[in-house]
């Protein structure tokens, strides 16, 4: 887990006295971002608690229905949380906490049983490549012995990035969304992973074994993560910690956590490490929803994100709308064309990443898009990238704009490409 | 072993008569713009054209030995190749931070170098490579499509350096076969990268010499030269954090050359060497017998003691690194090693926090982002 850098001690200048209108107060923007974040992280709540709920339906009644119903909530799930990313970087209690909830890439040797051909059957870097815990009671890991004759949120926490390795992903989203769809062994063509219902199944219909202590796996990592999105939630509700940090002081923390947050996410980390880099490997390996090829719809939503943090507007998962003053308040006030400049560059992302949901949609998810080859594909993908680093160049000019200094987004070792900024 | 004098003494001897002449950044004017207008057009104008030629050559060099070598394999021929190989990655070495433009379009530097490869994803793809030898990874042009990692140094590390590699093209088997195809692939696509890098970087630079509120992307000269101070910074930064820190994991139990760069031709501290050579240039100006002292971000401040200082400390870490063997794997052996690469990272801590508040400071330079992980 990181955290944009933050360089040296931020301090307000005075350029906000030198508005061309008048600018809505800081702690005004900042109380909406706080609002909106509230509100993301209860909808993520929200369907996070509905997709425990199907996987308890899964659980007890194993059925083609009720396993198409699991992974349906868990898609759904997706859109509310994905659009909270925007918050991780610049907010350390965030980023401190993500990790439980969304880290990525896994070896998902860890949990259950793979395909060895194509996934290996040992890792320099990881002992429990293939720990396969599902599958095995006890387990000896680095040469510690530990009992997982018991499934439940301890031994999932304590097995979650074991030997130091974050690959070791034994909770969140996507441990989840590997129980449900298992690996995709497609390559670059089409398709997501086949799991089959029959791997919840009891009796003699159980495929690939252990499906009891599968089910266990799943409730329990269900159980663990409405567990720790109900905390975050809490954080950011009246009186929570992250509200009430973001809000301290004279503003300028909590605007340079939005800063930080829009720039790092759209550049070293949605557009670097997330796109750029399956784009330069061609590789499904790298796509971050890889098990359902759900990759567009994460992608396109941290756009939204983003770009809701800006506007200080988020619809929420029921249709109701959560808005305030904003950053763009802020920004238009001291530097109109920069703000209509990034306005523009903030819609272009959310365009571009439609397109490959689109895309998507039709037959093409994103782990054929970035394959070698497929020219048209690629370039879909790169306009991504292209308009993500567009608008960090514009993110990093709200610095000046509001007075604010010091802040250094995150990168990332795939994406520094000034030349596609225009 | 190697038995140096601590570097904390070598260089904060130096810093500690620094702290008398430095005058607050804070309490400067700011620079004018049209004084960052003469470094740019030294450093990316003057500088650096006749190093992207020298690159181009070299690589232009390793295809041809690679092309001779696999025409009649031999020992011979593969030495020489290999040599061709270690030329081409020095003078690569010394220009990969300058982290700007031509060189990181389209992901180019990744193509030319893909590392780290914190997935593993080099090994991954080149096994599967191997047991299926497609004939598109022995057509350069083809291969310009492939993945980074099966592409630039790595790949062509793995294919001269690796394992029985180098016997399997010399006893010119099935796989030694594909290995000089392929190998000779990679060595005409990086003439071919390089060659790109060598005709795009004038335009590149006229655009940069004439920022200004024409320019759509350097709207002044200080924003443009603020590419420079962040290709030195984190230059630096990249050594520390990827270069040694890697290698040397959370302590001496955890050390490992193999998660080192260049682990497998055994050149990762020679990378270094050549990576401060090129990140010098961008401070002082010049470089090897190109450029001019004092003409590249040194021209910005108006110290002479600051900037004496900052060349002493930095020559005495290119003294420590130039004594050290040409690889982590070698220094680790040593009983002492974890300590000497330890306190060479040290001394790179050191000279990033000399860039950050000395040159960054003066030079009214940073910030912006940062070249490095994100998960």
């Amino acid at each position: 887990m990181k955290i944009a850098k933050i360089l040296g001690t931020a301090a307000l200048v005075t350029t906000l006295g030198a508005q061309a209108y008048a600018a809505p107060a800081a702690k005004d923007v900042l109380t909406t971002y706080a609002d909106i974040a509230h509100a993301g992280y209860e909808d993520s709540l929200i369907t996070a608690k509905e997709l425990q709920a199907a996987i308890d339906e899964l659980v007890a009644n194993p059925s083609a229905a009720t396993f198409d119903a699991a992974k349906s909530a868990w898609l759904a799930s997706r859109a509310p949380y994905q659009q909270t990313e925007v918050y991780r970087f610049g907010n350390a209690i965030v980023d401190d906490w993500e990790g439980k909830v969304n880290a990525w890439p896994l070896d998902e040797g860890l949990i259950d049983y793979v395909e060895t051909g194509l996934y290996g059957e040992e890792s320099e870097e990881n002992p429990a490549y293939t720990a396969n815990v599902i599958a095995n009671p006890t387990l000896t890991i680095s040469g510690e012995t530990l009992d997982a004759s018991t499934i439940d949120a301890a031994l999932l926490e304590s097995l979650h990035e074991i030997d130091d390795v974050e690959a070791n992903v034994a909770t969140g989203y996507h441990a989840i969304e590997f129980l449900l769809w298992g690996q995709d062994l497609h390559g670059t063509d089409a398709g997501a992973g086949e799991r089959k219902w029959t791997d919840y199944a009891s009796g003699d219909a159980c495929t690939n074994g252990n499906c009891d202590r599968r089910g266990e796996y799943l409730q329990a990592a269900a159980d663990l993560m409405v567990s720790d999105l109900e905390w975050m939630t809490a954080q950011w509700a009246e009186g929570g910690e992250a509200r009430e940090t973001v809000l301290e002081g004279d503003g300028v923390p909590g605007l340079t956590a939005i800063v930080t947050g829009m720039g790092s996410l759209s550049y070293g980390e949605l557009g670097g490490e997330r796109t750029k880099l399956g784009l330069l490997l061609h590789d499904p390996e790298e796509e971050h929803d890889c098990f359902s090829d759900n990759t567009h719809n994460s992608h396109f939503y941290d756009a939204l994100g983003i770009q809701n943090v800006y506007l200080g507007r988020y619809t929420r998962v029921d249709g109701s709308v959560v808005e305030g003053p904003s950053l763009s308040d802020l920004v238009a006030a001291n530097d109109a064309a920069l703000d209509t400049e990034l306005r523009a560059k903030l819609a272009a992302s959310v365009v571009a990443g439609k397109v490959m949901v689109t895309r998507a949609q039709g037959g093409e998810a994103f782990d054929q898009l970035i394959a070698m080859g497929n020219e048209d594909g690629n370039a879909v993908v790169q306009s991504f990238v292209d308009a993500l680093v567009d608008q960090t160049k514009s993110i990093e000019q709200i610095i000046a704009a509001v007075g604010i200094d010091g802040i250094e987004f995150e990168g990332s070792d795939s994406l520094d490409n000034p030349a596609a900024v225009n | 072993m190697f038995c140096k004098p601590s570097w904390r003494t070598l260089l904060l001897s130096t810093t500690t008569v620094l702290a008398v002449g430095v005058i607050s950044p804070d309490a400067r004017a700011d620079i004018p713009d049209e004084n960052y207008q003469p470094v740019l057009a030294h450093l990316l104008g003057t500088v650096m054209p006749p190093k992207l030629d020298d690159f181009h050559a070299a690589t232009e060099n390793l295809t041809s030995e690679f092309k001779d070598f696999c025409s009649d394999p031999d020992k011979s021929g593969l030495e020489g190749t290999q040599a061709a190989f270690h030329a081409a990655m020095d003078i690569w070495q010394e220009i990969q931070p300058w982290h700007m433009g031509p060189l990181v379009a389209n992901g180019r530097d990744q193509h030319i170098e893909y590392w780290p490869d914190k997935h593993g994803t080099a090994a991954r793809q080149f096994r599967k490579l191997m047991f299926d030898k497609p004939a598109a990874y022995t057509d350069p042009e083809k291969l310009s499509g492939a993945s980074a990692a099966l592409q630039g140094f790595p790949a062509l590390e793995e294919v001269l350096f690796a394992d029985d590699h180098g016997d399997q093209m010399v006893a010119a088997d099935e796989d030694g076969v594909f290995l000089c195809q392929y190998g000779t692939a990679i060595a005409t696509n990086l003439g071919t990268l390089s060659g790109e890098l060598q005709a795009e970087w004038p335009e590149f630079a006229t655009a940069v010499e004439n920022a200004g509120p024409d320019s759509m992307d350097y709207p002044t000269a200080k924003f443009a030269a603020t590419d420079l101070y962040r290709a030195l910074h984190e230059g630096l930064l990249i050594i520390s954090s990827q270069k040694l820190a890697r290698p040397l994991g959370d302590g001496a139990e955890d050390a490992s050359a193999g998660r080192a760069e260049s682990p497998i031709s055994e050149r990762s501290l020679r990378n270094i060497e050549h990576n401060l050579i090129g990140l010098f240039a961008i401070y002082d100006g010049t470089w090897g017998d190109v450029g001019e002292e004092g003409k590249g971000l040194a021209a910005l401040i108006d110290n002479s003691l600051l900037d004496r200082s900052f060349k002493l400390n930095w020559q005495t870490v290119g003294d420590t690194v130039a004594e050290l063997p040409p690889s982590v794997a070698e220094v680790l052996e040593q009983p002492n090693g974890y300590t000497v690469l330890t306190d060479l990272k040290g001394q790179i801590d050191f000279l990033t926090t000399l860039v950050e508040n000395d040159v960054g400071g003066n030079t009214q330079l940073g910030g912006g982002f940062n070249a490095l992980d994100g998960d």
